[in-house]
C-alpha cells in the first residue's frame, strides 16, 4: 500500500542533500552538452540541409523570439490545444469514472470503448475534417479524442483501485446515494490516478498536435511542416525545442499543482 | 466544552425507542456464501443479544464468521436466514446509529485527522447542542488527539490512527459502536492502553459496544459478556459473563480462570 510507511526525516535540506542536487544537476547539464556537442560534431560532417549546426538553429530561435513570431504560433497552437485537451480530459475522467463505477455501465459503455480504443487518433481525421473542417474546433477534435482515451483509462483504473472499506464507512457515516459516494470517496480517493492521466494526456497532446496541425491549421506544427518544404531544417529544429519546452513547462505545471493537491499522500 | 455532559446528549439524541428490546437482537441468522465449489455455511443458527449500554465481544478463531456477523449487525451484508434487530427494527443497510471501527483504520488518507472526525457531521449534522466543530473538538479530546487536528493519517502511528477511527465513529453519537479486531494490528503496549481509553470512553459515553476479537484476554478484560464462536461455520458455543469489576487484573485468579474457560472450547476444537 502506497503512504503507509512513515518517514520521519522529511525537512530542509542537509548539507549532504544539498550535495546530492548539486551532483543531479551536473549530471544533467553535462549531459545536455554532450547531446549539442554531438549533434554539432555530426553536423559538421553533414550538408547544411540535411543536418543544421547549432548556432543556426539558435539563430533561428533568437530572430523569432525577437520579432515575437515564437509567442504567435505558440498562441495559434494553444488555441486548439487548450480546448482539446481540456474537452477530451472532462468527458474521459467522466466516462471512465462511470465506467469504474457501474457493473451496467462497464457492459455497456465499456464494451463499446474495447472497440474504439484501438483506432488510432489519426485516423480520425477525415472526420475532424468533414464534421469541423480545417480550422481549430477540427484540430481540437482530434485532440480531445488522444486526451479522452488516456483520462478514461486512468479514471477507470484509479475508481475501480478505491478501498472498498472507506466506502463502507462512508455509507455507515451517512453518505447514502452513488453520487455522494462519487463525489466524497471516490473522487478524492482516486485524484492520483486522475492527475497522472491528465498529465499524460497533455504531454501526449502536444505530439498529437503537431501532426493535427500538418493538415494546415496555423499553430507550431504547420509553420514546422511549411519550413520542411523549403528544406529549412534549422527552423524546423527550433520549433522542435519549442515543442520539447513547452512540454516541460506543462509537465512541470501540473506536477505542481498535483503536489499541492495531493499534499495528504 | 464543560457544559455539554454526556448525560444529556444520549437523552436527547438516541433515546431507545423502548427498553423492552435489546439494542442488537441477533436472532437465528445464517449465511451461506456461493463460492464456485458450491455454496459455503459461513453461520448457522446463530443468536444473542446485547442489552443497552453493555460491552459484548465476539470472540472465535479465524474463519469462524465473526466478521461475517460483524458485517451483517453493520448492515453491509445480508443474512440469507434470520434477521439482526437494531433497536426493535431490521438491519438493513449501514447507517450513522451504529458507528464502525475497521482493524486497518480506514482513514480517509486525503482528510485531516479533523476532517475525518467531521466526515459524519457534514452528512448527518452534529450532535444536539453542538456546532461541527464543536463536536470535533470534543471527539479528539476524548481520545486525546486535541494536537494532531491539522495532521494527515499518513502522520500518525497505528495506534493514533485507531483513535481517529474511533473519534470519527463516536462523532455522530451513534448509540452503538461495531469494532472489528480494531487493536489487532497494534503492539502490545499501545493495545494495552487503548483497551483503558477504549473503556474510559465506553464509561463516559455510555454506549453499547459490540467487539470483535480473536484475543481472548482482550475480550476478557473489556467485555461484559463474551459470544464464543465455533470455526467454519460459525455457530454460538457459549455466551460468558465476566462478573469482574473494572479495572480488571490481567493476572488475577478469576480473570485467568475465565479467560481458561473461554479457551478451552478452542482446545477441544482444534484436537
Amino acid at each position: 500500500m502506497a503512504g503507509s510507511t512513515e518517514p520521519e526525516t522529511a525537512g530542509y535540506p542537509t548539507g549532504n542533500l544539498r550535495l546530492q542536487q548539486g551532483r543531479t544537476l551536473g549530471i544533467q547539464v553535462g549531459a545536455l552538452a554532450v547531446f549539442v556537442l554531438v549533434w554539432w560534431a555530426g553536423a559538421l560532417v553533414t550538408p547544411q540541409n540535411l543536418l543544421p549546426q547549432p548556432p543556426a538553429v539558435l539563430e533561428v530561435l533568437v530572430a523569432d523570439v525577437a520579432s515575437g513570431r515564437v509567442f504567435e504560433l505558440i498562441w495559434q497552437s494553444l488555441r486548439h490545444y487548450v480546448p482539446g485537451l481540456l474537452v477530451g480530459s472532462a468527458f474521459g475522467m467522466a466516462v471512465g469514472i462511470l465506467v469504474g463505477w457501474s457493473r451496467t455501465a462497464e457492459l455497456s459503455v465499456g464494451t463499446v470503448a474495447g472497440i474504439l480504443r484501438p483506432v488510432p487518433p489519426l485516423a480520425w481525421i477525415p472526420f475532424a475534417i468533414i464534421w469541423f473542417g480545417l480550422n481549430d474546433q477540427g484540430a481540437a477534435f482530434i485532440i480531445a479524442i488522444v486526451a479522452f482515451w488516456i483520462n478514461y483509462y486512468n479514471a477507470e483504473s484509479g475508481v475501480r483501485s478505491v478501498d472498498d472499506q472507506l466506502l463502507e464507512v462512508g455509507q455507515s457515516l451517512g453518505t447514502k446515494s452513488d453520487l455522494g459516494l462519487i463525489r466524497r470517496i471516490v473522487l478524492p480517493s482516486a485524484m492520483p490516478e486522475l492527475f497522472t492521466g491528465f498529465r499524460t494526456a497533455a504531454g501526449q497532446a502536444w505530439m498529437v498536435m503537431v501532426a493535427a496541425e500538418l493538415l494546415g491549421v496555423p499553430g507550431i506544427g504547420k509553420h514546422l511542416w511549411d519550413a520542411a518544404n523549403f528544406l529549412q531544417m534549422q527552423v524546423v529544429i527550433a520549433y522542435m525545442l519549442v515543442i520539447g519546452i513547452l512540454f516541460l513547462l506543462s509537465d512541470r505545471l501540473i506536477k505542481l499543482v498535483e503536489a499541492r493537491t495531493l499534499a495528504w499522500r | 466544552m464543560n457544559s455539554h455532559s454526556s448525560v444529556d446528549r444520549s437523552e436527547s439524541t438516541h433515546e431507545p425507542n423502548s427498553r423492552d428490546y435489546p439494542q442488537i437482537h441477533v436472532d437465528d441468522v445464517s449465511k451461506t456464501y456461493q463460492s464456485e465449489s458450491g455454496p459455503v455455511e459461513a453461520l448457522t443458527d446463530v443468536s444473542f443479544d446485547v442489552n443497552h449500554g453493555e460491552f459484548v465481544s465476539i470472540v472465535g478463531p479465524s474463519g469462524s464468521g465473526k466478521s461475517t456477523v460483524f458485517r451483517i449487525i453493520a448492515g453491509l451484508e445480508a443474512a440469507t436466514d434470520g434477521s439482526v434487530l437494531v433497536d426493535g427494527d431490521p438491519v438493513s443497510e449501514p447507517g450513522p446509529d451504529r458507528g464502525m471501527v475497521f482493524q486497518d483504520d480506514a482513514l480517509f488518507p486525503w482528510r485531516t485527522v479533523a476532517g475525518n472526525v467531521s466526515y459524519g457531521l457534514e452528512e448527518v449534522g452534529p450532535p444536539e447542542g453542538y456546532t461541527t466543530d464543536e463536536r470535533v473538538d470534543y471527539c479528539l479530546e476524548l481520545v486525546g488527539l486535541e494536537d494532531k487536528a491539522d495532521a494527515y493519517p499518513k502522520e500518525l502511528s497505528g495506534g493514533q490512527r485507531q483513535r481517529v477511527g474511533i473519534a470519527r465513529a463516536l462523532a455522530v453519537d451513534p448509540p452503538i459502536l461495531l469494532m472489528d479486531e480494531p487493536f489487532g494490528s497494534v503492539d502490545a503496549r499501545t493495545k494495552a492502553s487503548l483497551h483503558q481509553e477504549l473503556l474510559d470512553i465506553w464509561a463516559q459515553t455510555e454506549k453499547t459496544i459490540c467487539f470483535v476479537t480473536h484475543d481472548i484476554e482482550e475480550a476478557v478484560y473489556l467485555s461484559d459478556r463474551i459470544v464464543v464462536f465455533s470455526g467454519a461455520p460459525g455457530t454460538v458455543l457459549d455466551i460468558v459473563s465476566v462478573d469482574l469489576a473494572r479495572p480488571r487484573d490481567r493476572t488475577g485468579d478469576s480473570f485467568t480462570e475465565i479467560k481458561a474457560h473461554v479457551l478451552s472450547y478452542f482446545e477441544d476444537e482444534e484436537s
